[in-house]
């Protein structure tokens, strides 16, 4: 009732652990995706170690609500192989979010992320406090990378989209027009917390982005908006943190969701979200999942 | 509460041996503030904070005391740039402090057994304490290099003479209390449990290699629940960003942690080998 597809990638659930989430060890992603996740997409990889930025890097601002500035903290594509071998011998869905200093760099991790067993690469172009959000910010530019990476590798490729732009829709088809096989949506929103009483920036590199239930209503108006716009499968993320949460994205016109923030919570959320959307589906009478993926377009 | 950090003022210094320093102060966690003054603070001994220096850093550090309902107690041990300069702080200066967090030791109703080596004894100490305040006789097993590094030595001589506490303490140099290894003096104190009794608990932090050999001793000796708290790099401290990871089972240690008990812990081949540093990057302990 809940599978869905992202291009090739066959999913038995649409609940996808959202990157920077408990990604760094292999071990923790197939914990994960035993919780009942249809898949799980890694913390961003470049082709070398970053120490990324110093803490402070996440805090919660509101409940629920929290911010980061990590810094595209990793150990690098070659050590990272191990993490992807330990979730992959436990049968973990996994989809590798890469990144890269140069467009090139980007085909070079995607493609040894294919070698090491990877199931598809979602393209981190939007990281808000990083110097590659400008790729995700320029049409131009995010069809130069999904061209490369395409060219690369034959996973499946996804862009994740940064919010922080004028016009994302424009993007999004730029991106589709491309060859990208799905678009993850969105990326966190730019934002910085100030302690009145140190009189400074909390987070060490000053803004960071936002993320949890603060962004669910963003992101909710951007996949309506790209429903209507583009014709490729859109992953929705930010804010879910239960099944209402992600019906609302389901309905918006999302084909499945990323859940990140909640996660603190524990990973029981998994088995929550699955209940909630089966009971839902029953008791508006629709077949599955399929049936009400963009329904509040035709009311 | 909300997990974000609040600056707090210094109260009390106390400069407890050459390179650790205790840090008093009053504090209510974000969103844990009530109107009549009174706080309701979830707190369990073995949670820590995450200590924020502004424009330098922020780090994990442990509660070594807490008298509700909000004055509270760190013990931090000088190792780098940030504990250097914590430590190098005022009465009436400020620091940022967010938590508590993560898990917190069992406290049970038998007196049980505290083990711990240099700094390890901070956590243990709001542990202990509530043991006395409830007018049990906990044992303590106190261990340092030297004379000089033992943690709240004082306090706990203290204890022993006025709340009957059974307090043993040994350094590697033999300057205070008995020559040798901690873990040597731990295997003592066990022994001299009736051999019939089953000891019920045993709570250990410190070194991980000496916190692995206090889990061989305290199966040895058939123990029935042993607890230690681990230490880990730390960025969210709440579960979020699985730096803290320990493999293969994927436990975060500030949130499925820093308390680890026995039997979780013999599953954890990260256990006294490896830890992970900023990048994710694993390196041997």
């Amino acid at each position: 009732m809940l599978e869905t597809n992202i291009a090739s990638l066959k999913l038995k659930t649409p609940f996808i652990l959202a990157s920077g989430i408990l990604g760094v060890s292999g071990s923790t992603l197939a914990k994960v995706f035993h919780a009942g996740a249809g898949a799980v997409v890694s913390k961003s990889i470049g082709p070398v170690p970053r120490q990324g930025y110093n803490n402070p890097s996440v805090i919660e601002i509101f409940p629920d609500t929290f911010l980061n500035a990590v810094g595209l903290a990793n150990p690098g594509i070659d050590e990272f192989a191990g993490e992807v071998k330990i979730a992959k011998d436990q049968g973990t869905v996994i989809i590798l979010s890469v990144f890269g200093g140069e467009l090139q760099e980007y085909g070079e991790v995607a493609k040894k992320a294919e070698k090491m067993g990877a199931d598809a690469i979602e393209l981190n172009i939007s990281c808000p406090h990083a110097h590659i959000s400008c790729i995700g910010a320029d049409a131009q530019r995010t069809s130069e990378v999904v061209r490369l990476v395409k060219s690369q590798t034959h996973l499946p490729i996804i862009a994740k989209l940064n919010p922080n732009v004028t016009d994302i829709v424009e993007i999004a088809r730029s991106a589709e027009k491309a060859g990208v096989d799905a678009i993850t949506a969105i990326n966190t929103v730019r934002g910085m917390l100030i302690d009145i009483d140190a009189k400074c920036p909390v987070l060490a590199n000053k803004s960071g982005g936002i993320s949890g239930k603060l962004l669910k209503p963003i992101a909710v108006k951007v996949v309506y908006d790209l429903f209507e716009s583009v014709k490729i499968p859109i992953i929705g993320c930010g804010g879910i943190s239960d099944w209402r949460d992600a019906v609302e994205f389901f309905l918006a016109g999302a084909s499945a969701v990323q859940i990140g923030s909640a996660l603190w919570k524990g990973f029981e959320i998994f088995t929550e979200l699955a209940k909630g959307t089966k009971q839902y589906i029953v008791e508006n009478k629709a077949k599955n999942l399929q049936d009400i993926i963009g329904r509040a377009h035709k009311a | 509460m909300i997990r974000k950090p609040k600056l707090i003022m210094i109260e009390k210094m106390v400069h407890e041996t050459k390179s650790i320093v205790s840090l008093y102060f009053h504090y209510i966690p974000a969103g844990c503030e009530n109107k009549d003054g009174q706080s309701t603070v979830p707190f369990t001994p073995g949670q820590f904070f995450m200590i924020w220096l502004p424009h330098l850093d922020e780090i994990p550090i442990s509660v070594s005391f807490f008298e509700p309902p909000d004055y509270w107690g760190i013990s931090v041990k000088i190792v780098g740039e940030a504990t250097r300069a914590l430590c190098g702080l005022h009465v009436g200066e400020q620091f940022g402090v967010r938590g508590p967090l993560g898990s917190g030791f069992e406290i049970i109703s038998s007196p049980g057994i505290f083990f711990g080596g240099g700094v390890g004894l901070a956590p243990l100490r709001p542990a202990i304490l509530r043991k006395v305040r409830d007018k049990q006789k906990p044992t303590v097993v106190n261990c340092a290099p030297c004379g000089e590094d033992l943690l709240f030595h004082g306090e706990f001589e203290q204890l022993a003479q006025e709340n009957g506490i059974d307090y043993y303490f040994a350094t590697e140099d033999g300057s205070c209390g008995c020559q040798g290894l901690g873990t040597e003096l731990l295997v003592q104190v066990l022994e001299k449990f009736p051999s019939k009794t089953r000891i019920k608990y045993l709570a250990a932090c410190g070194p991980e290699r000496m916190l692995v050999k206090a889990l061989d001793i305290a199966e040895k000796f058939k123990v029935l629940l042993f607890q230690a708290s681990l230490e880990r790099m730390m960025r969210c401290g709440m579960g979020m960003c699985g730096l803290c990871a320990i493999d293969p089972l994927g436990l975060r240690v500030c949130k499925d942690g820093p308390v680890f008990s026995g039997e979780v812990l013999r599953k954890c081949t990260d256990f006294g080998r490896k830890v992970r540093e900023f990048t994710g990057h694993k390196r041997d302990l």
